[in-house]
């Protein structure tokens, strides 16, 4: 089982490697173990989160790709589809039948023929747009829905913290 | 003028056919011992550009004329509009021995996109400029380049190559930014005679190079049109956009919107499916309805809206089975078709049979797809959905200013996670910025 898993990964690891979308790098962040990865991610140019680089893991299953893999920011981020511990909450990561939140369309689920890059370019286009019925970080929503202002300023000073200025 | 559909853009067989045809019965045992002397020539040819001191006159005199005797004639025109200070030449792409051609009138440089070793680069005329750490570094090269050096810099903007007859690629424009002004060069290449097409959907390089000397002998018509430079108020996108819109009707042709990606796409599909029809988009909805599984209808038309085909015939498989088996294929390389195919009839949905593959109930012999696979790690590397084998078109750097791409995916996973880091580092050097 873990043979097939490993196949795909690397698969999956050479067309990122050679073909990656634009503003991501993700790879095993040590080849002694495949099932950890490290991805960095550039906030989409025209959005709250513009320029900023995201540092987040993710980790597969052993049944990789019939299972979604978990992925979790490791760095400080501040959106309502992200819990305040960096785990990631979007559809395409989530198996049909476990819906946490109970908003998700069946449509946009995990399924074999989803990738690693699917899923990043999933992520891309949450944090340019925010789904607000979702909440993993209540916050986080409230502040998007009652105070634009207010959630814009606190992006950038992700951004700034993100790059380290 | 109509906009012309991909597939005109290109020759899919090496051959016209019609009466040519016969001629070329007759020409074929004398092209054959021809092309043999020729390769000999050329090995020549090769050492003596190494001796003779490069961007001499008298070098640019003798290697014309070994390329006359090995059928590659130059002939020039409107030569008088070639400005020596202009550091930057475009040119369409119509062969691989463009760059040849323009090298051997206007000498000039190319920057390579391969990684050879540093010896045969500068042999061939290419030089290294970074162009696999991205684009960004190769933008920086390539203007050094040009403000230290009076060689000027050659780029094939289309990226790709084709056949001359109905479009213009379109352009990159990273070689527009480098340094005011361009000097746009037309290329018209010709083939008197015998019908041999230059250059077919998906050749290597050296397949052409071998009918270039098969063939009697083929005519590069170069056409120095006047220097552009960029308007105060233009930004690089329109700039190149007006290059084009020069250069077409030059050449006869119409701009079009397709890039080198979507030729490679196209390649994709058309070579790795041979049993391929041109179906209209109705026949293609009732196919897709056909599928087990909706979604499949939602990516075969965010394909088609992609590659721009909404007014077109599209190009598609007619069968429904092999509509599927080639989405199995797409997420398992390794699995032999006839494999996918029998399972697919038993469950007829993609989902299942590649759950039913992967969790190993469906017992098949992995194809190996890599051309040099020796060792056990070569067995994981193989399943590899990048470009097939099949399709290696060489592709002129047109990287993305926001892509951070490794140029090969190297067996050593030292390497691997050295590359890894090395383009981590990259990202936070340009967001930095």
């Amino acid at each position: 089982m873990a043979g097939s898993a490993l196949k795909r990964l690397m698969a999956e690891y050479k067309q990122l490697t050679l073909n990656p979308p634009e503003g991501i790098v993700a790879g095993p962040s040590n080849e002694e173990n495949f099932f950890e990865w490290e991805a960095l991610i550039v906030g989409p140019e025209g959005t709250c989160f513009e320029g900023g680089v995201f540092p987040a893991k993710i980790t597969f299953p052993p049944d990789y790709p019939l299972s979604p893999p978990k992925m979790k920011f490791t760095s400080d981020m501040f959106h309502p589809n992200i819990y305040p511990d960096g785990q990631v909450c979007i559809s395409i990561l989530h198996a049909p039948g476990d819906d946490p939140m109970g908003y998700e369309s069946s449509a946009e689920r995990w399924s074999p023929v989803q990738s690693v890059e699917k899923i990043l370019l999933s992520v891309v286009s949450m944090l340019a747009e925010p789904n607000d019925e979702s909440g993993a970080n209540v916050d986080a929503s409230k502040m998007w829905r009652d105070d634009r202002q207010q959630f814009n300023k606190m992006a950038r000073r992700l951004v700034r913290k993100s790059l380290g200025l | 003028m109509d906009k012309p559909a991909i597939e005109e853009l290109f020759d899919s067989s090496r051959f016209n056919g019609g009466s040519s045809s016969i001629l070329l019965f007759f020409y074929f045992p004398l092209g054959l011992v021809l092309a043999i002397l020729r390769i000999f020539i050329g090995v020549q040819l090769f050492i003596l550009s190494c001796i003779l001191p490069k961007f001499h006159a008298v070098r640019s005199v003798i290697l014309r004329i070994i390329c006359c005797v090995l059928g590659i004639v130059v002939t020039t025109d409107n030569s008088e509009n070639r400005k020596k200070d202009v550091r930057v030449l475009v040119t369409n792409h119509v062969s691989p021995l463009d760059h040849l051609a323009v090298d051997l009138v206007y000498p000039s440089i190319m920057p390579s996109v391969w990684d050879l070793p540093g010896m045969l680069m500068w042999m061939l005329g290419y030089r290294d400029m970074g162009a696999k750490r991205g684009r960004a570094v190769l933008i920086e090269k390539a203007k050094e380049h040009c403000e230290e050096s009076p060689i000027p810099l050659l780029s094939h903007p289309e990226g790709a190559t084709t056949n001359g007859k109905k479009g213009l690629l379109k352009f990159s424009t990273w070689s527009f930014s480098l340094d005011q002004p361009v000097q746009p060069i037309v290329i018209v290449i010709n083939r008197p005679l015998i019908g041999i097409n230059i250059s077919t959907l998906g050749s290597r390089w050296w397949q052409d190079v071998f009918w270039f000397f098969f063939s009697p002998f083929t005519v590069f018509h170069l056409r120095v049109l006047p220097a552009m430079y960029k308007g105060e108020s233009e930004d690089f996108e329109e700039f190149t956009k007006r290059v084009q819109d020069t250069m077409a009707p030059q050449l006869h042709l119409t701009t079009t919107f397709y890039t080198s990606a979507d030729k490679v796409e196209y390649a994709k599909k058309v070579l790795f499916n041979p049993h391929l029809k041109k179906i209209d988009i109705t026949e293609m909805c009732i196919v897709s309805n056909s599928l087990c599984n909706h979604r499949h209808l939602d990516r075969l038309q965010s394909l088609r809206h992609h590659h721009h085909y909404q007014h077109q015939p599209i190009v598609m498989l007619l069968d429904r089975f092999s509509v599927m088996a080639s989405q199995v294929k797409e997420v398992l390389p390794h699995v032999p078709e006839d494999v996918i195919r029998k399972d697919l009839e038993k469950t007829s949905c993609v989902d299942t049979t590649i759950s039913r593959i992967l969790e190993g109930q469906v017992h098949f012999v992995p194809i190996d797809t890599s051309p040099s696979s020796g060792d056990g790690e070569a067995d994981l590397l193989e399943g590899a959905t990048a470009m097939p084998s099949g399709t290696s078109t060489p592709l002129t750097p047109s990287p993305s200013a926001t892509q951070f791409s490794a140029s090969h995916f190297s067996r050593s996973a030292n390497e691997r996670q050295m590359s890894f880091e090395e383009r981590k580092q990259a990202l936070y050097d340009t967001a930095r910025r």
